[in-house]
């Protein structure tokens, strides 16, 4: 056994045995974790001396067991699973940590089921990231279904088990009755189902055969979350914040869309998929997801659902890269996949860590809370610009390519797409940071009336910040900071006779923070309405324009109908003015919306 | 992979009359153990007669993967007109399967008598064991229709019996055992009177006889009207769907000795009968054995594949539940069979392996707990896992087989069986497949989620860990369960050895 395939069995051991360890000292909490910690750290060392040898020399190759003739257990190691062993096992690190802080302090029940498991899922993931044919991918896939069932379930309430219901149904049904019958496929077609680089089925099948295998291995991943098979992944939001974090960065939905990658550059190859038109319509599909996750994204007000309708957003922009008939696409799938996970990750730990100090789970409820866990908000900001993709964070380089790659391929759909649904990221994402940051307390409802508008007027309303509400706030969220307010209510009314006379010109709305009217208050004018008209008219002139002289990539013969392209914008121009109206509805809603049960917060403006 | 060729198990003496060995040792046994003075001397009796069978069966083994058929004549009578022994690859591996399955099956009877049956008759039930085993081990051996015929009585009386004893725990035994013998009485005398045509037609009891002579006449309404008799008569013995409704109530109310061994060897056998005289006896070919296995065979599996997987999901008995699946998995064996291709030969008789291995571990496990706990609805069960982990984790390696999952043995029986559908380029059979193992994946999953994830209610009746008698037996079974997931090359060895001898001169 040379060091290669040393190290392959080490990674695929040493998770393994931490389980086992796991179990055998789950009397003993500390020893329990602090093994955690070193199984995290060895397998780190481990991965890591893993990628810096890929490329060098004949990929290690281990061969475990031969079930059947022609089937074969074996993991090779390449730099795409490379990358992903990286990735899964440097977050598992840093999760364990958290794991640590976020289960004591929320003093969770069956902890030693939940490192346990924890620990087999890495064992599954090194399995998957490893996987030298199909066949194998399938097995470790189906193990990671299984070892994380128990952590989506892990509260054991009633809403828990039904989610855990869900997403074994979802998992499991979509891998038995789509993936498994693909892989089959492949098996019978190609006789093997082993990972070759450049395709392992060109010349091998043709276009229908080839469409139905696409179709039923891209769809068959169901933890890549792709629509119509997305619905486990918010509904698996009950669990712990750990969880979600391992099932949205570290592990599972990044196990879905590895497979997809690895099907679409080791079993297709990017010539076949290029010829294949299901893999266009998987693109629209894609597309569709990328979409329509970010619009729902929207409405959501809890800030985990919220999350993971951008995840599954965010998984399409893989599932797109992977299906680009181009090798660029795969670079910039595998580039977006690492870069998610790490701001996922950091989204989600903000999440559980806010949820752990004030208990507050909500969008809504977080107004104001960034003055008080200002590191925390700082930390989901950036995690929120880097999915959103804007400079300096990595989320740019892994969107430029990938839009980079949608231009070049001509897909304007996914290009389009992409960028739509980037532009709602920053509307969905950075404003939980900003609110929490700039705006007043979500405290107010349950404050007497003199302390709340003393609170809004002579803290946050006129830009008081010497105030002791904003300057020195407890850890301990926004009950603590009542009773401060109470406290101080007789340093702070001073200030609230000196303000209130001076009635301004009000440029915002009231009671919002100078900077945000500052940042914004241009966008209210009536000139900027008019340019903003004679822009939009701009760029339709334009795009008609475009229209005449490009020509366009048949994908369907309906293009050549007479008109289609006239009948195809006025449908299309249709549907977006009326579906403006429930549109509207929504984004002009007051902002506490969600608190609709006394009316109160409406009616004190 | 194991070489048979090399495998000279028993010494020559023995070995030139291994094959009627094998089915006269538990005969002999069944006499022994009905005069023996007490229980443990009877457990002891059984257990030698259940090893000496499956040594024998090994040692024909051997014999068979050398010469590819051993033809045996009893007391020097020359076919057609004496009684032959005739067993070829897929005998050689369904009667390593009754015997295998016999030997794990009284290793753990020593435990499981003691509680669930009184202690007077323990000698009788050890008799009526052995009674069936040899019933089932000469329906294997033997060459002759007819003989076939009394074989299959002689294991039938056997269970009958004993699955009336089990009205010591659960008096519905009793109408379930009453079920049984009348079904499977009916099911006898179809298939006798089958016989009865057949032989009108042909004049010859031997099935290679007949199957020669067949091959010239069979467009005659004699030879179909045998052919349509042998089939019902089998199937209800097979508990093909429609015709399994003794099934559930035989396997749920007997006691778990007979649970375990019924569930891995009653329906295989008849199943085995079925698919020799259906692609053995009458050449397949003739029209109507074709219309046959496309139009009424296929179906019937699919229909029942399913529809039995949805009553095992209703279903509120944990016993229930396993017997409804055992039901839905002939499906799938029938399924893979009807393919009438080699490969789906071979695919259907692996999942036939794999299915008795996954349902013997399953009723151990639960017959181990069962022992301390008179549990037999799914509530009841409800933790289970932390009284009795190593019962409960058997158990929960035997569901995961059934379900598929893979690194299992059911996992590689699925995918045989999936493969060779699309092989053979029958769409719809991967699609039946795919729903009936979702199905089966919502019934295990309801198992094992009472066991394992619900805590007992408190006040309820505690389990007990199975004692080491049982537990040895069951992890073996529950260990090859995952062997054979990582290496299957035994079953699949033994699986294609089988089909060749079954279809190989087929088209």
């Amino acid at each position: 056994m040379n060091t290669g395939e040393l190290l392959i069995f080490l990674a695929l051991a040493v998770p393994l045995f931490a389980a086992a360890a796991i179990y055998a000292v789950g009397r003993m909490p500390d020893v329990r974790e602090t093994l955690t910690i070193i199984a995290c750290i060895a397998l780190s060392v481990i991965t890591i001396s893993m990628f810096m040898r890929v490329g060098a020399g004949d990929p290690p190759t281990l061969t475990v067991a031969r079930p059947l003739a022609g089937l074969e257990i074996a993991f090779r190691l390449e730099p795409l699973g490379a990358l992903f062993a990286l990735m899964a096992s440097l977050l598992w690190g840093v999760n364990s940590l958290f794991s640590v802080g976020y289960m004591r302090g929320k003093r969770e029940a069956n902890q030693t089921r939940f490192y346990m498991c924890f620990a087999l899922a890495m064992f599954a993931v090194m399995g998957i990231a490893m996987a030298a044919n199909l066949f194998t991918l399938f097995i470790f896939y189906e193990v990671l279904t299984f070892s994380t069932y128990p952590l989506v379930t892990h509260t054991g309430d009633a809403r828990a088990r039904a989610a855990g219901r869900v997403y074994l149904a979802t998992l499991v049904g979509a891998s038995l009755v789509l993936f498994l019958p693909g892989i089959i496929g492949v098996q019978i077609v190609a006789g093997s189902t082993a990972f070759t680089q450049g395709g392992l089925l060109p010349g091998r099948v043709d276009a229908t055969t080839g469409d139905i295998l696409l179709l039923l291995l891209v769809f068959g991943a169901a933890k890549a979350a792709l629509m119509p098979l997305h619905g486990w992944l918010p509904s698996a939001m009950v669990a712990p914040a750990p969880v979600s974090a391992l099932l949205h960065a570290v592990a599972v939905v990044k196990a879905g869309v590895f497979a997809i990658l690895k099907v679409s550059a080791y079993i297709f190859g990017p010539d076949l998929i290029s010829t294949l038109p299901a893999a266009t319509w998987l693109l629209w599909i894609a597309a569709g997801t990328i979409v329509i996750a970010s619009v729902i994204a929207m409405t959501k007000d809890d800030l985990k659902s919220r999350l993971a309708w951008s995840t599954v957003g965010q998984l399409a922009y893989v599932t797109s890269a992977a299906l680009l008939p181009a090798a660029a696409g795969l670079v910039a799938g595998g580039l977006h996949m690492l870069v998610h996970a790490f701001a996922k990750i950091t989204l989600f730990m903000c999440a559980g860590a806010i949820y752990v100090a004030t208990g507050a789970s909500k969008v809504s409820e977080m107004r104001g809370l960034g003055r008080s866990m200002p590191i925390v908000f700082s930390c989901f900001l950036i995690g929120a610009l880097c999915v959103i993709g804007l400079p300096p964070f990595a989320g740019m380089w892994s969107k430029f390519l990938l839009i980079k790659a949608a231009f070049g391929t001509r897909e304007w759909f996914t290009a389009a797409a992409m960028v739509i649904s980037s532009l709602l990221g920053l509307l969905y994402l950075a404003p939980v940071a900003l609110r929490a940051c700039w705006s007043r307390l979500a405290m107010d409802r349950h404050a007497p009336s003199s302390v709340r508008r003393r609170a809004r007027t002579g803290c946050c309303g006129a830009d008081d910040h010497s105030c002791s509400m904003c300057r020195a706030v407890p850890a301990g969220g926004w009950r603590r900071q009542l009773s401060c307010a109470n406290r101080g209510e007789g340093a702070m009314s001073e200030g609230t006779q000196d303000v209130a006379p001076k009635e301004k010109p009000q440029l915002g709305e009231p009671g919002e923070h100078p900077l945000s009217v500052l940042l914004f208050s241009w966008m209210r004018g009536k000139l900027f309405f008019r340019l903003l008209m004679a822009g939009l008219s701009a760029l339709g002139a334009v795009l008609i324009a475009l229209e005449v002289v490009l020509s366009h990539r048949p994908v369907t013969s309906l293009v050549n109908m007479p008109g289609f392209f006239g009948i195809f914008g006025f449908l299309a121009f249709g549907i977006a003015v009326l579906s403006g109206w429930p549109f509207g509805k929504l984004m002009r809603r007051p902002e506490d919306y969600y608190d609709t049960r006394s009316g109160e917060a409406g009616r004190d403006r | 992979m194991i070489a048979f060729e090399t495998l000279h198990a028993a010494p020559p003496a023995l070995t030139a009359h291994a094959p009627l060995l094998m089915v006269v040792a538990p005969l002999i046994a069944a006499c022994a153990a009905a005069l023996a003075p007490s229980a443990r001397v009877s457990w002891m009796i059984s257990v030698t007669g259940s090893v000496f069978a499956a040594w024998m069966a090994l040692a024909v083994a051997g014999e068979v993967a050398r010469r590819g058929v051993v033809d045996y004549v009893i007391g020097g009578f020359a076919p057609p007109l004496g009684i032959a022994l005739h067993i070829d690859g897929l005998g050689v591996m369904v009667a390593l399967l009754v015997s295998s399955a016999g030997v794990m099956a009284s290793l753990y009877s020593g435990h499981s008598l003691t509680t669930e049956v009184g202690a007077e008759k323990h000698t009788l039930v050890q008799s009526g064991f052995l009674l069936c085993q040899t019933g089932l081990l000469g329906l294997v051996a033997t060459g002759d229709a007819f003989n076939a015929f009394v074989f299959l009585e002689v294991s039938s009386i056997g269970t009958y019996a004993l699955v009336a004893i089990g009205e010591k725990r659960d008096r519905r035994a009793l109408p379930a055992a009453f079920n049984y013998l009348i079904m499977g009485t009916i099911g006898a005398t179809f298939y006798v009177i089958g016989i009865g045509f057949l032989y009108a037609a042909t004049g010859t009891l031997n099935m290679a006889d007949m199957a020669a002579r067949l091959a010239t006449l069979d467009d005659s309404s004699v030879v179909q009207a045998g052919f349509a008799f042998v089939v019902v008569g089998l199937g209800i013995k097979a508990a093909m769907f429609p015709l399994h409704g003794w099934l559930p109530g035989a396997y749920s109310y007997a006691p778990s000795l007979i649970s375990i061994f019924l569930a891995a060897t009653a329906t295989k056998t008849s199943i085995y009968l079925m698919a020799r005289f259906v692609f053995d006896v009458f050449p397949y070919g003739a029209a109507f054995g074709q219309a046959f296995v496309t139009w009424v065979l296929a179906p019937l599996a699919a229909t029942g594949a399913i529809v039995c997987s949805l009553q095992a999901v209703f279903e509120k008995e944990i016993r229930r539940i396993l017997a409804f699946s055992s039901v839905a998995q002939v499906g799938f064996i029938l399924l893979g069979l009807s393919l009438a291709t080699v490969g789906g030969a071979s695919a259907g008789l692996f999942y036939l392996g794999a299915h008795a291995l996954i349902k013997i571990t399953l009723f151990m496990a639960l017959g181990g707990v069962a022992l301390s706990l008179g549990a037999r609805r799914l509530g009841e069960f409800a933790g289970v896992a932390r009284e009795a982990p190593w019962s409960a984790t058997a158990f929960a390696i035997g569901a995961a087989s059934l379900a598929g999952v893979p690194l299992t043995l059911g996992f590689l029986a699925k995918w045989r069986l999936i493969e060779a559908a699309l092989q053979a380029g029958a769409i719809w059979v991967v699609v039946v497949l795919a729903i009936a193992s979702l199905l089966t994946f919502l019934y295990v999953g309801r198992m094992l989620e009472a066991i394992f994830f619900r805590a007992a209610p408190a006040g309820a009746p505690r389990a007990r860990e199975a004692p080491v008698g049982v537990l040895a037996p069951l992890w073996v079974l529950a260990g090859l369960n995952i062997w054979f997931g990582l290496d299957a090359s035994l079953p699949e060895q033994l699986a294609n050895s089988a089909a060749r001898a079954l279809l190989g001169a087929a088209p």
